[in-house]
């Protein structure tokens, strides 16, 4: 590739630390995104995902987290150890990002058409603010007199709309959606993702969109991540992860989120529970539920496996043997 | 013919927000539940499907229409009557955390629910206990809430559940708080209770993919009303309501449903 990729997260551990414990909350992660594509993050709660986005927008709490190793490169440029001074050039543009949860990050007691204004204001201030805002509203398909409304009394998707309108104020080049649909009904959900759709082509913007259900993912995004217990563990084109999936848990995780009966009518399940990330842990984290663990997956942490063009996994199952590491060790995409 | 285990007949309810403002959240509602059969109550937030559960449970009485219980008018029973007919359909809600007292123990938790039928006994909580997969028994019975992971807080509220042997569970969205990974778990769970104590469901849910493995029958409810109601490979197959078509083309889907994934896990 001539051009950097927009996002390159290389290796990246990060922890969180307080006087009491360590939790290792991304171990070797490594993750691209190149102008223009769409991405999807998926995992359980607690797998990681949310740290990444926060992560790349040094958005972690810095008294507690640390990056211990690893570099994430916004456009070419490191911006892993960046001030807090440093975060304003990355912040809203090139990167922006919303929220699960509208309501948390609206204020409750300014109009919404003036926090849009605060957004276009601040990223684009040689521009006519109320024809901008005008001109976002409609982007986002919202009524123009929904400007004077405050955020309690618009639904939640009219909310999220909001949040959208603030970030491509911005013109990010990479738009980080973490769970931007989960608080809302399948319906409402639908209209949000064609509008992300929609906006990603008018900008030409590119798409981080983490969630836990596998459906949006695999709808919306060209290439996916799946993230287990702050580990990427399988990666690739989502045509060909979900097409052939190849680590147990990503198998695991496709039967349970549709519901899957075995042959004896039993839903498909993942035994036991995700692992606590406290302390250090040596060998693959799913080790401990996985059917087909072999004797040495709770002793290594496999390397990456190419699996097809643009398919990799990280397990023993397909023959790791020859990128063996040992505990923190990764390998990039 | 027997009477159905639940009959809701036109049950109707409003809330009143204001005094010009008024919701209706269910509309002229007729829905049985036969004895044993699971029927999985489908809709958007707002569609009314909780006010219908709660007055399923006699929670909520409704304004208009009648509720009866195997055969029997729910409003016009005596109070100590209705008690003892309320034992016999119980609830999971779906934040188990807030359905459970941080204060209390698991035994607290289950000797109370077993009071109803006076069999209090510690030996009672820990058989409780362990037909909820929470083995062995006697290591949960102090634990409080915040001591459970949350899939085991959300098997203690099944356990108390059916601590007083009800024939109707009310199931309140009792997985949207569960990651994916746990939530065949929780279905295995209510599975199993169904089979082995042909208890009846009614499964309140946004989940389609639930509604379809898990329910007998299926009711479509939009703005206070079942528009469609019907086996569930029916309804969600060939959906006859134009609602019913939205909301399941809505519901975004994994390539290759269907088709031959490795089925090289299924440890559950």
């Amino acid at each position: 590739m001539s051009r950097p990729p927009l996002l390159d997260i290389v290796d990246v551990s990060l922890s969180y630390r307080t006087r009491r414990r360590v939790v290792r909350a991304l171990q070797s992660v490594s993750l691209s995104i190149a102008e223009g594509e769409a991405v999807g993050l998926v995992g359980e709660s607690g797998s990681g995902k949310s740290t990444v986005a926060r992560a790349v927008l040094g958005l972690t709490p810095a008294h507690v987290a640390r990056i211990e190793s690893g570099s994430i490169r916004v456009a070419g440029r490191d911006v892993t150890h960046l001030t807090e001074d440093g975060w304003v050039g990355v912040r809203g543009q090139p990167i922006a990002i919303v929220f699960q949860d509208p309501l948390s990050y609206l204020n409750p007691v300014m109009r919404v058409g003036r926090q849009i204004a605060e957004s276009v204001e601040r990223h684009t201030p040689d521009l006519p603010v109320d024809a901008r805002v005008r001109e976002l509203l409609e982007q986002v398909k919202l009524p123009v007199t929904s400007a004077v409304s405050y955020p309690h009394e618009l639904s939640g998707g009219m909310r999220q709309r909001v949040l959208l309108a603030i970030a491509i104020a911005c013109r990010p080049k990479l738009l980080i959606a973490d769970e931007p649909t989960t608080a809302l009904d399948v319906t409402t959900q639908a209209e949000i993702l064609t509008l992300l759709k929609d906006l990603r082509r008018q900008l030409n913007m590119a798409m981080l969109l983490i969630s836990h259900d596998l459906g949006i993912v695999a709808s919306a995004c060209e290439r996916i991540y799946v993230m287990y217990a702050g580990r990427t563990i399988e990666w690739g084109r989502t045509a060909n992860v979900f097409g052939a999936p190849a680590h147990p848990y990503t198998i695991g995780l496709m039967h349970a989120a549709q519901a899957d009966r075995d042959k004896n009518g039993r839903f498909v399940t993942i035994a036991g529970e995700a692992p606590n990330l406290t302390g250090l842990q040596a060998g693959c984290p799913f080790a401990g539920r996985c059917s087909r663990a072999l004797p040495h997956c709770s002793q290594l942490m496999p390397g990456a496996v190419g699996l097809q063009p643009e398919h990799t996994v990280r397990c023993w199952l397909y023959g790791a043997e020859q990128s063996a590491v040992t505990v923190g060790d990764g390998a990039p995409p | 013919m027997t009477a159905p285990l639940l009959e809701l007949r036109d049950v109707s309810k409003t809330f009143r927000r204001s005094r010009t403002e008024s919701v209706v959240a269910v509309s002229s509602v007729t829905l049985n539940i036969a004895a044993g059969e699971t029927v999985a109550l489908v809709g958007e937030s707002g569609s009314g499907k909780s006010t219908l559960g709660r007055i399923a449970l006699g929670l909520l009485a409704p304004d208009g229409g009648s509720v009866f219980v195997a055969g029997r008018p729910l409003q016009r029973l005596a109070a100590a009557e209705v008690r003892r007919l309320r034992a016999e359909m119980q609830p999971i809600f779906q934040d188990a955390a807030a359905a459970l007292n941080p204060r209390r123990s698991a035994r607290g938790h289950l000797l109370q629910a077993l009071a109803v039928r006076g069999a209090a006994t510690e030996t009672e909580a820990i058989a409780l206990l362990e037909s909820v997969g929470l083995r062995p028994g006697h290591e949960y019975l102090n634990r409080l809430p915040h001591e459970l992971s949350g899939g085991q807080r959300q098997r203690l509220t099944i356990a108390r559940a059916l601590a007083p042997q009800p024939r109707l569970i009310v199931a309140d969205e009792p997985l949207s708080g569960a990651d994916v990974s746990i939530r065949g778990q929780i279905l295995n769970l209510l599975l199993d209770i169904k089979q082995q104590r042909a208890i009846a469901y009614l499964l309140i849910t946004h989940d389609i993919s639930v509604a379809r493995a898990f329910a007998d029958r299926v009711a479509v409810m939009m703005m206070g009303k079942i528009v469609e109601t019907g086996p569930a490979e029916r309804v969600l197959t060939q959906p006859e309501h134009a609602y019913t078509r939205r909301l399941l083309s809505a519901v975004p889907m994994l390539p290759g449903r269907g088709r031959g994934i490795p089925s090289a896990l299924s440890n559950g």
